[in-house]
């Protein structure tokens, strides 16, 4: 177990050796390991429970096309920073992209003559892509859902670059610059008697 | 639909409730509480402190937007009334 400097306690930075960036490592693998590395139990459990749990929601809600949502590179960017979860993601998917195109073959192949636009062509297409998406739940599409799928999983990396900045503060015992406490004096401080003026330096101008 | 067919985390849940996409804005309340609570373990030193400092920041997060939504919704129309 890596030891974690006191943090908040002092601002100088220092080292955190090869212990201490193997749990940065750890960090990004698993959302909230780092923590836990460093002796940070209750505070890493959180992490572990909720980002790893934003990203199985992303992926419940989304399905796993959630994950490298296409022509949106800057999401699978964020979602990469979620570590191993994404890793295993994103082999899936793109397992389930080859499944995906071999389903629209499969619709298109049997779908009722599209240039025909009689309201019973029309309803017997609709009826088509029901019982073809009940059978097929990956072709289901709602562009909004989807979308919120893949932002849970990119928020889900983001917050774990927070995490793993966490880590690297507590590591390094670096103390945060706190808003209020730069604004405000300190009134716990011990305060300074009034120090005797000083008198004029020998030698000067009289 | 059949829910045999369904996998979770493979399959969207569209598929299981077509009418999620109606109510795709309140998917944001659980996202926002993720957020208030991993930032919060982040910058609170006492742990117990954690819940209530989250709930108070998802509050906030959520005036915050409601405000923005009414004002936006106000310039869109008075965008529509003028131009």
């Amino acid at each position: 177990m890596v030891p974690e400097h006191p943090a908040h306690s002092h601002s100088t930075s220092e080292s955190p050796g090869a212990a201490g960036y193997l749990a940065l490592v750890f960090a990004w693998i698993v959302p909230g390991l780092g923590h836990l590395l460093i002796g940070q139990r209750a505070r890493g459990i959180i992490f572990l429970l909720t980002i790893n749990g934003l990203f199985a929601g992303g992926l419940l809600i989304g399905g796993i096309r959630a994950i490298n949502p296409p022509e949106q590179p800057i999401w699978t960017y964020t979602q990469l920073l979620a570590g191993a979860p994404m890793i295993i993601a994103s082999k899936l998917q793109k397992q389930a992209e080859k499944n995906f195109e071999l389903l629209q073959d499969e619709y298109r192949s049997n779908r009722p003559e599209e240039w025909d636009t009689s309201p019973k062509k029309i309803d017997e297409r609709k009826a088509y892509a029901k019982d073809f998406i009940a059978q097929h739940p990956l072709f289901s599409y709602h562009p909004k859902v989807q979308d919120i799928g893949s932002v849970y999983c990119g928020i889900a990396g983001m917050l774990n670059l927070l995490v793993m900045f966490d880590v690297l503060l507590r590591i390094t015992g670096t103390t945060r610059e706190e808003p209020a406490a730069k604004s405000k004096p300190n009134p716990s401080a011990p305060v300074a008697p009034p120090s005797p003026p000083t008198p004029p330096a020998a030698g000067g101008a009289a | 639909m059949n829910v045999l067919a369904f996998i979770p985390l493979l399959d969207p849940l569209t598929a299981l409730y077509p009418n999620l996409s109606d109510y795709w804005l309140a998917l944001v309340i659980p996202l926002i509480v993720i957020i208030c609570i991993v930032y919060k373990t982040t910058r609170e030193k006492e742990l117990c402190k954690i819940p209530r400092a989250a709930l108070v920041m998802t509050v906030q997060i959520l005036i915050l937007m409601a405000f923005a939504a009414a004002a936006l919704q106000g310039i869109y129309w008075l965008t529509i009334r003028v131009v």
